[in-house]
């Protein structure tokens, strides 16, 4: 592959990257139950609006401050998928 | 024959742990590989209780990395949060990217960070990163899960979708499922 055809195939694998996570964010909103999320104390509701939007669950638990397993559960209650 | 061997990262092993036919992951793989980092996050009963479960049976193996795995883990930790257009990895997705690679073991991640490194990082392109749908597709294609039709391996997919909580994205859904049509040559 020549340098330019290796910049168009980079230029076009993050463009597809964006359009899933686009897609992904798009799902989450859309099956979350915003009850549940809107009752919950602040730490852990802003931890579920934070993956919502960027799907990282890592940082999701440090706001909750909650461990990665536990908030996994708290995401089935709330009714948000993981895709990846 | 089962596949040698597979390590596996926290977010894969819980939600599999909810899936109803989960013990199919063992008949998978051999061996299974859990860090120790990754043993020490995982607190909800239903998976902890599996993977204790698996680890006494000798179908997973608590796995201490090395000093080296550690460092080049660090590493590449650094590496992905340079690249603003990646997710960042954290220490135990990025120990199993590294042993992955080094022992030639199947990377199981439902860690986009991590799948995306493997999609994009030249050092890790050799890296095999399975999510549960690469899993489900195989165990249908050896035949651990037994299908007849279409309608059958919609439903394994759909099944663990419903146990879980977990959404496949819909075009790698299509790909995996016309793979395994074509595969056992089903209608």
């Amino acid at each position: 592959m020549s340098e330019a055809e290796v910049k168009d195939y980079e230029k076009e694998l993050l463009e597809k990257i964006r359009r899933e996570e686009e897609e992904f964010r798009e799902i989450r909103r859309k099956y979350a139950d915003w009850n549940f999320i809107e009752k919950q104390p602040p730490r852990i509701k802003a931890a579920l609006k934070y993956y919502i939007e960027t799907g990282d669950i890592r940082r999701a638990c440090k706001i909750a401050k909650i461990s990665i397993s536990v908030f996994r559960k708290l995401l089935r209650e709330a009714n948000i998928p993981v895709i990846v | 024959m089962s596949l040698k061997l597979a390590i596996s990262d926290t977010c894969f092993i819980i939600d599999w742990a909810y899936y109803r036919r989960r013990s199919i992951l063992t008949e998978i793989f051999k061996t299974i590989l859990v860090p120790e980092q990754v043993l020490a996050e995982i607190e909800d009963e239903k998976s902890i209780s599996w993977v204790s479960a698996q680890l006494a049976k000798g179908n997973m193996l608590l796995f201490t990395p090395s000093p080296l795995d550690l460092r080049k883990a660090e590493e590449l930790v650094l590496k992905i949060s340079s690249k603003p257009f990646l997710r960042k990895v954290d220490l135990p997705e990025a120990i199993c990217l590294v042993v992955g690679q080094r022992l030639n073991a199947i990377v199981l991640t439902e860690n986009r960070g991590a799948l995306l490194a493997t999609r994009t990082l030249n050092e890790l392109k050799n890296v095999v990163v399975w999510r549960a749908l690469e899993v489900l597709t195989e165990a249908i294609i050896r035949k651990t899960i037994k299908v007849k039709k279409r309608e059958d391996v919609e439903r394994v997919f759909r099944e663990y979708e419903n146990d879980t909580k977990h959404i496949f994205p819909r075009s790698d859904l299509k790909y995996a499922i016309d793979k395994v049509i074509k595969c056992l040559k089903l209608k």
